[in-house]
């Protein structure tokens, strides 16, 4: 475990429900490589829980242990209160949505979707009813007799989710299901996805590489970095309190100013800014944790959180020249370079839109309370 | 290459030209392909004792010789032995070939110097080594062993030619697999023997039928190795045909060509519908 | 519009998952397949090996270690040249496969789609027609009383008496192509319909005509298709045993039918042996070298199942 963890204070409310799954210091190593280092985490009775990170971060590889198809060189995992760490997957009470769907092609949907429940044993009947209530729940009633490879990938993707919940599993892994769809067919899943899980109340973990995505749907986050944890949050806490850079730099956009501390009081930290020059005070809520005097610093700054040639009360400004302009319509990006870093502002499409013109000598400015100061990486 | 490229840059062919001149090769190879079968199928029909152009009329009677009353015992017996000797090859060839493409596909031997390119290269070899040496070795070997000329050695025989084609074929199926549908059975609570016939075996059939019928194919057609391999009583239809053509003509080896013909090209027809699904 | 990392395209679009696992049971599966080729073709080979070694072949009592078949393969120069003009066949037939089924199996990818499945069809099928009847075809067209000794003499009567076409070299060359024909086309055909038509489309642009752009980008792209047919052709045919000996008659034969020979009639398994020996490390050697000159591994990728 890093030793820069944040662990998150769970919120009063969640804090009762017990925990359904259990990492314990997981690690997985594939030959000399180790895949996942050290995970620990608790997920919580009808949570939604994402890990993110970037590609061979382990996320993958840890959805996979949980389901069974890799076993953990080192620690255990629990269901509920069970030590699962040696069960088989197909002894597992978990469901799993594949990156690819893996619809099996030559059953039909209603084939597809029963296939957890003939497992079971559970009579056919009951059987097709439930396979019928499982598809209207995902909006596609009456396709039980069509073959899985004449419907869209949007339509594959509900009957995977389908086969997955009608067995009424204690937990739901999503491993990636929207990276292949479009845009659009995406931002409708998540809140498709959401919807179906609310309704359900089913705990679900799910995988993704895209933190927009993990934002916008979970309950907390873990992001993960080279198989190691880095933090444990809910949203808006990863977001604006990320507890190192490349937490900060992961989630989101963020412009990265490097700096070093050059004194600190009990109220507040001084930073000389590398680029500029130039000394600005940051009170120490700013920053994560105890920084000494000395130490290599950024200050960082969301491109939502900054403006232009605006007079704040208490805030910082530093001089640029603006390089680009990306007007999107209600907002408007803004590449500014300031002494030869790139600055990027969100502003408002309505005040900025037509203000400015590439060359233009500008002030970018943000409020002190919104930098984000980390100990450089 | 410079003087070629200078003169390629400055003949410019126009796209119909040139794509019509492809067209007219092709055809004239299809031409140069089946002129010959049909010539086989057209003088099948000779009334003559030998069957050359110009031919006087139109008569089926070298068809008897397949039919009863009167067919040629012999042919109908060589036919038969074919029969059996392709048929139970193709099934001890796909059960074996099956096993080593899942074997190769599917697993980390971690044997040093048994490396998966090697196991490719060794199921390869009975197609590899020129199949005159296989038929006079294997002969060798078998007389050796006091088993030449058996029934069941000539199906051996043909185990060992047919099986490089079933490992390539079910292999190439297998690597095609997504092993995700296995775990998505697992994961729906299926054992990992139900997972196999549930899911794997399923899926992965008509490429093991692919191969067993490429392989009944090429037992019931091989000739070289076999003329080796047989003796009185175990002689395979190209055997045979060989036997009555050796040394001149005979209009019914046209009748005989004429309906293994048709037999081969239905074959092929089903076995391309079926690896057409494979691909799919 | 970057001013750091952004992981988007990390996003992974391959649907197919490939695992190996571990474990003894795949030594298990491959355990009757790898047998089978040991006992029965190494085996085999090796008991060949042994033979050409002794004197007299089979085993006996008196048997002793010789490399007289070596010598008298040497020493005798008939069968020296009988395998030189085997070599000679095999290229001919190699060459004329290669210079009929190019142009075919490009006319293949370039074609209409909705031909395409029927010319490929066609294509194969003469494949799974039986190679014995497929070569007496040829006797019933070369013959003296033969399809083109008709259409010459009786139908246009352009020569007088019938040529002689039949048992000569040229028949077996062309008996061996229409047998071989197909493993020559597809390979190149795979090779062919897997290159990257944008990069002719952006030699054209670049100012490249129809030839230019055919010998520069999908030519060298089909070489690992040509390598494949070639070798796959050349071995055969250089070992070929039917066709010649229905073909070609008693004056032209190939070193298969020495063999062949040397085992059935004449019961010379010594001799048989040393020929069969010097014969395989000859091809061995012969393609030993072309796929260091080639490059073996795509070889193998697209003459798999030919």
């Amino acid at each position: 475990m890093t030793p820069t963890l944040q662990q998150t204070e769970p919120t009063s409310s969640r804090d009762d429900r017990k925990a359904v799954v259990t990492l314990d210091s997981i690690v997985k190593e594939f030959g000399d490589v180790t895949a996942v280092d050290g995970v620990s985490i608790e997920v919580r009775d009808g949570e939604f829980f994402s890990i993110v990170g970037p590609s061979g971060c382990g996320k993958t590889t840890t959805l996979r242990m949980i389901a069974g198809f890799e076993r953990p060189t080192r620690g255990r995992i629990h269901l509920e209160d069970e030590d699962v760490s040696q069960v088989p997957a197909y002894e597992r009470d978990i469901g799993m949505v594949f990156q690819g769907y893996a619809l099996f092609p030559h059953k039909t949907v209603g084939e597809n979707v029963a296939f957890g429940l003939k497992m079971q044993g559970v009579p056919e009947e009951e059987r097709e009813k439930r396979v019928a209530d499982i598809l209207s729940l995902v909006n596609l009633p009456g396709t039980e007799d069509r073959n899985p490879t004449e419907l869209s990938g949007g339509q594959q993707q509900r009957v995977a989710l389908a086969r997955a919940l009608v067995v009424e599993p204690s937990v739901l892994l999503l491993d990636e299901p929207l990276s292949n769809l479009d845009r659009k067919l995406r931002e409708e899943m998540r809140f498709e996805l959401k919807r179906i899980q609310n309704e359900l109340g089913i705990t679900t973990i799910y995988v993704t590489h895209d933190q927009e995505e993990a934002m916008s749907m979970s309950d907390r986050i873990l992001v993960l970095n080279k198989g190691e944890m880095e933090q444990i949050g809910e949203p808006y806490e990863i977001y604006h309190g990320p507890s190192n850079q490349f937490v900060a730099d992961f989630i989101g956009d963020i412009n990265a100013l490097p700096g070093t501390i050059v004194s600190k009081t009990d109220s507040q930290y001084t930073v000389e800014l590398e680029d500029t020059g130039d000394e600005i005070d940051l009170p120490r809520s700013v920053a994560g944790r105890e920084l000494q005097v000395d130490a290599r610093v950024n200050v960082n700054v969301r491109p939502a959180d900054s403006q232009l040639d605006t007079k704040l009360e208490e805030g910082i400004s530093l001089q640029g020249t603006i390089e680009a302009i990306n007007f999107l319509g209600k907002s408007a990006n803004i590449l500014i370079d300031v002494n030869g870093r790139e600055f990027l502002v969100q502003a408002n499409g309505r005040t900025a839109g037509g203000r400015y013109q590439p060359g233009d000598s500008v002030t970018v400015n943000w409020k002190t309370e919104a930098s984000i100061l980390l100990q450089e990486s | 290459m410079g003087l070629i490229r200078t003169l390629s840059s400055n003949i410019d062919l126009s796209d119909g030209f040139s794509t019509r001149l492809l067209k007219v090769h092709t055809l004239l190879l299809f031409t140069f392909l089946y002129v010959p079968i049909g010539v086989v199928v057209l003088l099948s029909f000779t009334p003559d004792q030998v069957p050359t152009f110009p031919m006087p009329g139109i008569s089926l009677q070298w068809y008897a010789e397949i039919l009863p009353p009167n067919y040629n015992e012999e042919l109908i017996s060589a036919l038969f032995t074919s029969l059996k000797i392709a048929t139970l090859s193709s099934i001890g060839a796909g059960v074996i070939g099956t096993l080593a493409a899942f074997g190769m596909v599917r697993h980390d031997l971690h044997i040093r110097w048994l490396s998966t390119d090697k196991l490719n290269t060794a199921f390869l070899l009975p197609l590899v080594v020129p199949w005159i040496v296989t038929g006079i070795a294997v002969a060798t070997l078998y007389s050796l062993l006091g088993i030449y000329g058996t029934f069941w050695s000539v199906v051996l025989g043909h185990i060992l030619i047919t099986i490089p084609f079933v490992v390539t074929i079910v292999s190439s199926q297998l690597y095609g697999f997504d092993r995700s549908l296995e775990e998505a059975a697992q994961n729906l609570g299926a054992s990992e023997i139900r997972t196999f016939y549930e899911v794997t075996f399923p899926i992965v059939v008509p490429g093991i039928l692919g191969g067993m019928l490429f392989a009944f194919t090429i037992s019931f057609d091989n000739f070289t190795q076999t003329f080796f391999w047989t003796s009185f009583g175990t002689d395979t239809l190209p055997v045979f045909i060989y036997s009555m053509i050796r040394t001149g003509i005979d209009p019914s080896v046209n009748a005989i060509g004429t309906v293994i013909v048709g037999f081969s090209l239905t074959v092929a027809v089903i076995g391309e519908k079926l690896s057409q699904r494979v691909l799919d | 519009m970057s001013i750091k990392n952004k992981f988007d395209e990390l996003n992974r679009t391959a649907s197919v998952y490939f695992k190996r696992e571990e474990g003894r049971l795949g030594l298990l599966e491959i355990l009757p397949g790898i047998t089978l080729i040991t006992i029965l073709l190494g085996g085999s080979l090796g008991i060949v090996l042994l033979y050409s070694f002794l004197d007299p072949a089979p085993v006996s009592a008196e048997s002793t270690f010789t490399l007289q078949h070596y010598r008298e393969f040497f020493e005798t120069g008939f069968y020296l040249s009988v395998l030189l003009d085997s070599f000679i066949i095999a290229v001919i037939t190699t060459a004329a496969a290669l210079a009929l089924g190019y142009p075919a199996a490009y006319y293949l990818t370039i074609m209409d789609s909705k031909w395409k499945s029927l010319y490929l069809l066609l294509m194969i099928l003469p494949f799974w027609i039986n190679v014995v009847v497929r070569t007496y075809a040829w006797r019933l067209i070369l013959g003296s009383n033969g399809l083109i000794n008709y259409l010459l003499v009786d139908i246009t009567g352009v020569i007088n008496s019938p040529l002689d076409l039949l048992y000569s070299k040229s028949a077996i060359a062309i008996g061996l192509v229409h047998v071989f024909l197909p493993f020559m086309v597809i390979p190149i055909y795979i090779s062919l319909n897997n290159v990257d038509r944008s990069g002719i489309e952006a030699a054209k642009n670049l100012g490249a005509n129809k030839l230019v752009a055919f010998s520069e980008i999908t030519f060298p792209q089909s070489l690992p298709g040509v390598a494949a047919g070639v070798l796959l052709v050349f071995v055969m045919s250089f070992g070929a045993f039917v066709t010649p000996s229905l073909l070609g008659g008693q004056q032209n034969i190939m070193i298969g039918n020495i063999i062949g020979q040397m085992f059935n009639e004449l019961q010379s398994w010594g001799l048989g042996g040393a020929i069969s020996v010097i014969f395989i490390a000859l091809v061995v050697t012969i393609v030993y070298l072309f796929n260091r000159q080639i490059g073996l591994d795509e070889l193998y990728g697209s003459g798999g199942d030919a």
